[in-house]
């Protein structure tokens, strides 16, 4: 029976979760803190308060999709945590969560900066590729991580079953 | 005693409401037209399409880990049968 127990439940809720809080750190940091992008940044420039009210409204938008993925998260969560055959370890959790933030970047830098173009990270740096590439490269390291402590639940969580 | 408080409450909260639905008590009065015609004119659909295909795609795979265990194992069993 010990055999059959799950790592799916867990992993698709670390990684809502990641994606979701991902989305909340790039807006909060990028969006609002730092400033060097909005979600329309490339096709609705900021130049005045219409514009940047604009911007800030469609970021709203975007941080109202992040909020549902990190609620069905939570929810995945919940449930996970009630299943009799789902492995409940943090070390799953975590990875699954860096790696929902890597995937958040990978996925959203490939779409929104290098296919549809609607922003890029430094908007207003004269070469914006490179920072695009690092985001990039950010997403694909934490997803590497993420995949690392995921395994190392599953070896944890095997081990401890056999003794 | 509990039911003059709870009345107390509604009575404040029924008179901020109204102060909520007037205009000075939206950020930008001025520019507030020209915000709204813009965002939810024509290319409203098309932008928000544009910003919620990414969140899309992730959330299909997301819900794809959900049966991650039914995937690894196929995958493990491809491998030894190709050995």
């Amino acid at each position: 029976m010990n055999n059959k127990l799950k790592r799916g439940p867990l992993i698709s809720a670390g990684l809502f979760l990641g994606m979701g809080l991902g989305g909340f750190f790039d807006g909060i940091l990028f969006h609002q803190i730092l400033q060097t992008h909005n979600m329309l940044s490339a096709s609705i420039p900021v130049v005045d308060l219409v514009s940047a009210k604009i911007n800030m409204t469609w970021d709203g938008y975007f941080h109202a999709g992040v909020w549902v993925l990190t609620l069905f998260g939570v929810w995945l969560l919940f449930r996970a945590g009630g299943r009799q055959d789902t492995i409940w370890s943090g070390k799953i959790l975590a990875g699954a969560m860096l790696g929902g933030w890597g995937l958040f970047n990978l996925v959203e830098g490939i779409i929104d900066h290098q296919i549809l173009g609607i922003h890029h990270v430094m908007e207003y740096a004269v070469n914006k590729l490179p920072y695009d590439i690092a985001f990039l490269i950010s997403g694909v390291i934490f997803m590497l991580l993420g995949w690392l402590l995921v395994k190392a639940g599953s070896r944890q969580a095997a081990d401890s079953r056999r003794r | 005693m509990a039911t003059t408080a709870s009345l107390a409450h509604m009575t404040r909260a029924a008179l901020l409401l109204p102060a909520f639905s007037v205009s000075n008590a939206w950020a930008c009065f001025d520019c507030r037209k020209a915000v709204e015609a813009q965002v939810y004119g024509p290319d409203f659909t098309l932008n928000l399409l544009a910003l919620l295909l990414p969140l899309g795609i992730l959330a299909v795979l997301g819900a794809a880990a959900f049966h991650w265990d039914r995937f690894s194992s196929k995958l493990k069993k491809d491998q030894q049968d190709e050995q």
